[in-house]
């Protein structure tokens, strides 16, 4: 029965409410004394006090019958709700309200005033309440606002409610202060409140049958409010009403000895009881919903817990939902006792659930308090906002006038007075980059990262001839970045090179002013970082790594700073793994990196043994470091391992190779790739390396630029052959390069530091001529560089380009299930030898599209028998040369800039084989006779012509009548196989070098590249990377373990 | 302090020395790749040698046997019904046909190609001429044939050259009836040779022939050198001198002539602003001609255009007629000589020209010709070849010869049966868009 259905009880005076204040205690003697003593201080005393103690082994129930509190005793493994309802049966009957007359026209209100042994209640906090539901005769249940135990002003609960996946949901914020920010008009709606303090109506905890004993903790509020609201009855929160509450429990302050609660587990207990209240009272329809999003969170926050090693959480979370389920029985009891006594439908509760998007915010919030507010912190020179100006400003700010002039104080900034110049330069020379980018070194980028991962999980590449060449780790590295571009990798190269000059100066900027400097030095020696010759000329020539790792080296020196700071001796296993990580994004974008961290390390090593004479300490260490280079270089598997017997593959930029200038260039900082930059265009970092190596306060600055810029010498010194190319190429020495800048812009930032204020105080010397050197020289490379940088657009090798090389046509026609290749020839007049303009011939072989970046690197190498062919075509000689072609499945062949190349096209057109299709002004396309299929079949039968036979991208599944020969045209590789028959057959090389099949008999065949050991290669990488992360990320704490200050 | 000097040291020091141990990037493979030359086959009654400018050349005749070429146990042989493949590592050989009495004609043999243009000939009811195509290979040639005439542009004829065979047409066939004819010949498939001749004759009058050489492709300076003047015979009867042009572009052509001659150079008056109309076959004649034995002309163009000069006369009492067509400068080949007394006429603007002679026996000899735009050197009958030393400045030669047959001219193209090519490499910059 409602209030509603009662019209006479409303709009009673506060006199005629009646208050049973039961006090529940369990091993609470530590929070008692307070408990007592606020409840003896209300200002409106409740006219009962009822103590239950369920078994307290602490003292409780003589510390409460000491305060003269009648205490009955419960069963020590009697819940909250047990204990509740113990007391009331003990309570007398409402008394009679009698007329002037003396006839009883009604009985008083009687309220049950539910209070923990944990929770203390503010002086007016029943008077609060009693006048809160004096004007509310439909209200069932009343609760306070909920604030510290600890920390008075740290705001718990303004009423509970429930998410979809269980979560006790209260609406606020971490730590968040209270403020009167969601006091409201003082009274407000909820689906449930604590029972800590709560205020419920005795008729109302009869008519629905008091707490459910399937509940006897947590959840049972939740519960109550629900079916409180069902009755027809509201619940509020009386934000007047305050109330200070420890949560002993639910924070784990004391052991869990209630009736079912599983090995004294209080998260396992929450989370069952969190289940059971959704099931038990929402509606039917939504319950299959409810229980997958119940599973899922389950296996997520027991992934999530894992992830921060509280595997005891996890087990929780699993544990709790089995548990649940084991006992449908109580369950089905429960719904049918809510439908015998609910007045409304469940469906009234439903707006009152934790809305979608509050929970999304909520679990945002958390996982960010969880990497951040938690991140191991290391004794840093400046602390707060390092964007923001500094607080001394922010006073003034507060002491200015507010119309002082807004962008007056923001120009005057020098972040804003450098970024704000650099971002417009950058925009005026992107002004030819606006699009899908290639030229240079750069191919064209893919659009899709999913793409990019598949392609990086192939153990076989079908590019060009074929290719088992294992894809380089920046391909994933590009597909994940690209995530933040909507999965376009394109788009966020485009966006990349763009904002790279802005990129490099904040995250330089960042990197200086965590080193102490201050924002004048950290922004001049950002600026000087941010237009470096390697920046500007890797921009414009596409060296994509480059410009990434520009970017990123001072972020990377963030995290492994630590490591040599002189007073961190000690360096934990959690920040050994976050450097690994960082290192291996490094060593992915550049392997160069990788080799001078790894002489840095050792030599690290060396300078701490001679100062140390700890020798745990250095072996300690020395363990680090270790984990620190094993970790990256298996990491990087299996392109690390594939390449060790090879290891100056290790070293090569995944671009296009690029014509260098000599090494001596390096000094310069520019070496002039692709013949595009000019002299002019330079850093001084070797001035600045000189410079310091005479200074005291920067020489070890000094030795890491001139050594990393001698490796760069020597790097480019030698020439290698890259994937996809006949001839070797410099190798380009974009990291150590890279490296070189970043350590002259802090070498400058410390030479800098107070430098004015030294040689004011010093005589004329030769600090003096030095620093006004590096500052001249540095101030010129920063505006000619910036000045090239905006003036070479035009003529840059990189441009957006919206054509591909394979002509859609083409690319149209060979997508096909017997999928033939394309062969494209380009011919140059080249320069003068032997006093003689000579020709040259490149080419490369392409299936249904243009290769893009990440796929260029895992290029096939060159076939022999190819190249001889395509110089028979080119001289128009030999044998059969489109024989050849066809064997290697070539259907087209396409001469770029046909017209230019009119007497080749005419050697061509002489070729027996070749029939021209078509000419255009950008080439001339050529199809080749006979079978140019991907797969062919040669029956056995010696009157048999081959047959074509369909293909996937890389396998294939077809029928063969007879026995015969599968002829493949893909380079050999011992790892295809064949299944026919139930049994794998092993290829053979053909004369060609290609693959071939001996199919015995007529059957089914099943063509697959084996990719065990790529998957293998795979499987390490990740489980590395995995573990890595794993003990990188912070731990998290148990509610046991985190301080009363921080519960509440 | 010391350490850091030493420091210092060590990185300069390491750092140049980086430039020695520099391991420069792998360069392209260059292979002369060799074609055969093609010299025509004879037609009719003719006779006519092909000078090979020493014994041991390698030669054989295209036919559909395919024999291997066999080395030359003389320096000249006779031309016959099959057009010869001469290998390409020799000296360029020459053709030299003669019809007794009637005609001196001489060309240079060309190796195969795709392309090619000639401007010449007639195909009235006086042309004898014909086009002669050898197809060396083993596949068939397809060519399409593109003619004009005086009246604009013709339809194409398609023609199939069957494998290493060679076959003659009429002009006749192609353009009956027109005077004035020119021809762009591009191949479909396959690569052949050809030579045009020019022969006419008016009922029993015979007015000469000789080979046209093929033209240099179509530019804004044509250079025609080596035409016979009134000096080249003594009693010769000049009776006309033309230049027949042709604009294969859309828009006319303003054209300006210089004539070239030992004597020095000059404009003549008329011919310093002729409009040359588009896609027609002009003939312009030539007056006020230098009185040199040979002289050459310049023709300035504002559109690309192909010509040759075609010169008929009275030379010892024999009609005959001469083409000399534009030709491109010498490169520095070696060319087989007829092993005749001729003269060569040297057009460049190079103060002088050195060459070296081969003459029998082998003796070598250095020879110095001091120019002023154009000189002619009296060839000696025992000259078997000459190579001319290249400088800056273009060369262009063109050899005269005269007999009791007639008189004759040809310009010297340069060979094409060597090509300093490089081998084919994998280049991946080929996976960037070329305009990217």
């Amino acid at each position: 029965m409602s209030v509603e259905s009662q019209p006479e009880l409303r709009g009673r005076p506060v006199s005629h409410h009646r208050v049973s204040a039961i006090l529940v205690s369990h091993n609470g003697a530590r929070w008692l004394p307070e408990v007592v003593a606020a409840l003896s201080s209300q200002e409106r005393p409740p006219d009962f006090l009822l103590a239950v103690d369920n078994g307290s082994s602490d003292g409780s129930m003589e510390l409460l019958r000491n305060s003269r509190i009648e205490v009955l005793e419960g069963a020590h493994d009697s819940g909250f709700g047990s204990a509740v309802a113990l007391a009331a049966s003990t309570l007398p009957p409402p008394n009679l309200i009698l007329s002037d007359d003396g006839d009883p026209v009604d009985h008083e209100v009687e309220w049950l005033w539910l209070l923990h042994d944990d929770c203390a209640p503010a002086p007016d906090a029943l008077a609060q309440l009693l006048a809160a539901v004096a004007e509310r005769p439909n209200v069932g249940v009343a609760g306070p606002k909920i604030l510290g135990w600890h920390d008075r002003n740290h705001l718990l609960e303004i009423g509970v409610t429930i998410a979809h996946n269980g979560s006790r949901w209260t609406g606020l914020e971490r730590n968040e202060r209270d403020q009167g920010q969601h006091d409201g008009d003082g009274v407000v709606p909820v689906l449930a409140v604590s029972t800590a303090g709560a205020l419920i109506r005795r008729e109302l905890f009869e008519e629905i049958g008091g707490f459910d004993e399937n509940l006897p903790l947590f959840r049972d509020d939740v519960d109550f409010g629900m079916r409180a609201h069902m009755a027809g009855y509201t619940v509020i929160c009386a934000t007047g009403a305050k109330l200070f509450h420890a949560e002993a429990a639910a924070t784990e302050r004391r052991t869990i000895d209630v009736a079912g609660g599983t090995f004294h587990r209080p998260h396992l207990l929450d989370r069952r009881h969190a289940a059971f209240v959704l099931l038990a009272n929402l509606p039917l329809w939504t319950l299959p919903w409810i229980t997958l999003r119940i599973f899922a969170s389950a296996i997520i926050r027991a992934v999530g817990y894992l992830l921060v090693k509280l595997p005891g959480y996890a087990l929780d979370e699993v544990g709790a939902i089995a548990l649940l389920f084991t006992r449908l029985d109580r369950l089905r009891a429960a719904r049918r006792a809510r439908r015998k006594k609910r007045l409304l439908p469940a469906r009234v509760i439903r707006p009152l659930l934790a809305p979608w998007s509050e929970q999304i915010k909520l679990g945002a919030l958390r996982v960010r308090d969880l990497l951040l507010r938690r991140v191991e912190r290391v004794p840093e020179p400046v602390v707060g906002n390092i964007f923001a100006e500094s607080d001394d400003a922010y006073e003034g700010e507060l002491l200015a006038p507010t119309n002082s002039g807004f962008w007056r104080q923001l120009l005057s900034r020098p972040l804003v007075i450098a970024i704000a110049p650099l971002l417009l330069l950058s925009i005026i020379a992107a002004r030819s980059r606006f699009g899908a980018l290639a030229g240079g070194a750069l191919t064209k980028v893919g659009d899709s990262a999913f793409a990019y991962l598949q392609f990086y999980s192939q153990s076989w590449h079908a590019i060009g001839v074929g290719s088992g060449r294992v894809s380089h780790p920046f391909t994933p590295l590009l597909a994940l970045l690209s995530f933040s571009t909507g999965a376009n990798p394109s788009t966020f190269v485009t966006l990349f090179f763009l904002f790279a000059p802005i990129t490099a100066l904040l995250t330089m900027y960042l990197y200086l002013r965590k080193s102490g400097a201050n924002r004048w030095n950290a922004i001049a020696s950002g600026s000087m970082y941010a237009s470096s010759a390697l920046l500007v000329t890797s921009v414009t020539s596409g060296f994509l790594t480059t410009v990434l790792l520009i970017a990123y080296l001072p972020l990377f020196a963030l995290v492994v700073r630590p490591l040599f700071l002189q007073n961190q001796q000690e360096i934990s296993w959690r920040r050994t793994c976050v450097a690994t990580l960082a290192l291996i994004i490094t060593a992915a974008l550049s392997f160069q990196v990788f080799l001078a961290i790894l002489i840095i390390l050792i030599a690290h090593l060396g300078y701490l043994r001679w100062g140390e004479p700890d020798p745990q300490a250095i072996r300690r260490r020395s363990a680090q470091y270790l984990v620190i280079v094993a970790g990256t270089f298996f990491a990087l598997a299996p392109w690390s391992i594939s390449n060790i017997r090879s290891p100056q593959m290790l070293f090569i930029d995944p671009g296009i190779p690029a014509p260098l200038a000599t090494p001596i260039h390096t000094l310069l900082g520019n070496l002039q790739p692709f013949d595009h930059a000019p002299i002019y265009v330079m850093s001084a970092t070797v001035l600045i390396g000189v410079v310091a190596l005479f200074s005291r306060r920067a020489f070890r600055e000094s030795l890491l630029i001139l050594g990393t810029l001698l490796l760069s010498a020597l790097t480019s010194a030698v020439a290698t052959q890259s994937a996809g190319n006949s001839l070797a190429e410099q190798i380009w020495p974009g990291g150590f390069l890279a490296l070189s800048t970043f350590f002259a812009a802090r070498a400058l930032s410390i030479l800098s530091e107070g430098q004015v204020a030294r040689l004011r105080n010093s005589a004329f010397g030769r600090a003096h001529l030095a620093t006004a050197a590096v500052a001249i020289l540095t101030g010129y490379c920063i505006m000619a560089n910036l000045f090239w940088m905006v003036s070479s657009s035009a003529t840059a090798p990189v441009k957006a380009s919206s054509t591909s090389v394979l002509p859609a046509f083409i690319s149209t026609s060979t997508i096909n299930p017997d999928r033939p290749k394309t062969l494209i020839l380009r011919s140059d007049r080249g320069a003068q030898t032997s006093g003689r303009a000579t020709q040259s011939f490149s080419y490369i072989v392409l299936r249904e599209r243009d290769l893009v970046l990440g796929e260029v690197a895992a290029a096939p190498d060159e076939v022999p028998l190819l190249t001889k062919t395509v110089g028979e075509i080119t001289a128009g000689a030999g044998d059969a040369p489109a024989t050849t072609l066809a064997k290697f499945g070539i259907r087209y062949l396409y001469l770029e800039n046909g017209r230019t190349n009119n007497s080749l096209a005419r050697k061509i057109d002489g070729i027996g084989g070749l029939t021209r299709l078509s000419a255009t002004a950008d080439g001339i396309l050529w199809e080749v006779a006979g079978l140019t299929s991907r797969i062919r079949f040669l029956p056995d039968e010696s009157d048999a012509e081959p047959v074509e036979v369909p293909a996937e991208e890389v396998g294939a599944e077809f029928d063969v009548a007879s026995g015969g020969t599968v002829e493949i045209a893909e380079v050999f590789d011992s790892s295809w196989k064949i299944l026919h028959g139930g049994k794998i057959l092993t290829p053979s090389r053909s004369e060609s070098g290609l693959l071939q099949f001996t199919i015995p008999e007529a059957g089914r065949v099943v063509l697959f590249h084996d990719g065990t050991i790529q998957r293998a290669g795979i499987s390490l990488q990740l489980a590395i990377i995995g573990l890595l992360i794993f003990f990188a990320l912070p731990r998290g704490r148990r509610q046991s373990e985190l301080r009363d200050e921080e519960v509440a | 302090m010391r350490i850091r000097i030493i420091v210092l040291l060590s990185f300069i020091a390491l750092t140049a020395g980086t430039a020695s141990i520099t391991s420069a990037p792998t360069s392209r493979e260059f292979v002369e790749s060799v074609s055969t030359f093609i010299c025509p086959a004879k037609s009719g009654n003719q006779s006519g040698v092909i000078a090979l400018g020493k014994k041991g050349v390698k030669s054989g005749a295209i036919d559909k046997k395919n024999r291997a070429l066999k080395k030359s146990k003389a320096r000249t042989l006779s031309i016959s019904q099959k057009a010869r493949a001469v290998a390409g590592e020799s000296a360029t050989p020459i053709t030299l046909a003669s019809k007794g009495g009637n005609w001196l004609a001489l060309t240079q043999c060309t190796s195969a190609a795709g392309e090619f243009w000639f401007i010449g000939g007639t195909a009235d009811v006086s042309s004898l001429g014909y086009f002669q195509f050898t197809n060396e290979n083993l596949g068939k040639a397809i060519i399409d044939l593109e003619l004009w005439s005086e009246d604009g542009s013709e339809a194409t004829r398609t023609l199939t050259i069957p494998a290493r065979s060679t076959k003659n047409y009429s002009l006749t066939t192609f353009l009956p009836g027109k005077k004035l004819t020119a021809f762009h010949i591009i191949s479909r498939s396959g690569l052949v040779s050809a030579t045009l001749f020019d022969e006419r004759r008016k009922g029993l009058t015979t007015y000469g022939g000789d080979y046209i050489a093929p033209n240099s492709s179509p530019t804004k300076n044509l250079m025609l050198a080596g035409i016979p003047g009134p000096k080249l015979v003594k009693e010769s009867d000049i009776t006309s001198q033309k230049i027949r042009l042709f604009v294969p572009g859309e828009a006319d052509a303003i054209i300006q002539v210089n004539y070239i001659s030992p004597s020095g150079v000059f404009a003549p008056v008329g011919l310093d602003n002729l409009r040359i109309p588009a896609q027609k076959v002009v003939e312009v004649p030539l007056t006020n001609l230098p009185k040199d034995r040979l002289f050459s002309i310049q023709v300035r163009a504002s559109e690309p255009v192909i010509g040759s000069a075609l010169t008929r006369g009275i030379f010892s009492k024999v009609r005959e007629l001469s083409w000399i067509s534009a030709g491109e400068p010498t490169r520095g080949e070696k060319i087989a000589m007829p092993e005749r007394a001729g003269y060569l006429s040297i057009l460049t603007d190079a103060p002088e020209v050195r060459f070296t002679t081969s003459k029998a026996g082998g003796k070598r000899s250095n020879v110095r010709v001091r120019v002023d735009a154009m000189a002619i050197w009296k060839v000696p009958a025992d000259v078997r070849e000459i190579q001319l030393s290249t400088g800056t400045k273009p060369i262009y030669l063109a050899l005269a010869i005269k007999d009791p047959s007639g008189v004759t001219s040809a310009p010297f193209a340069p060979a094409e049966a060597k090509a300093l090519t490089a081998l084919p490499v994998v280049d991946s910059s080929l996976y960037i868009p070329r305009n990217g």
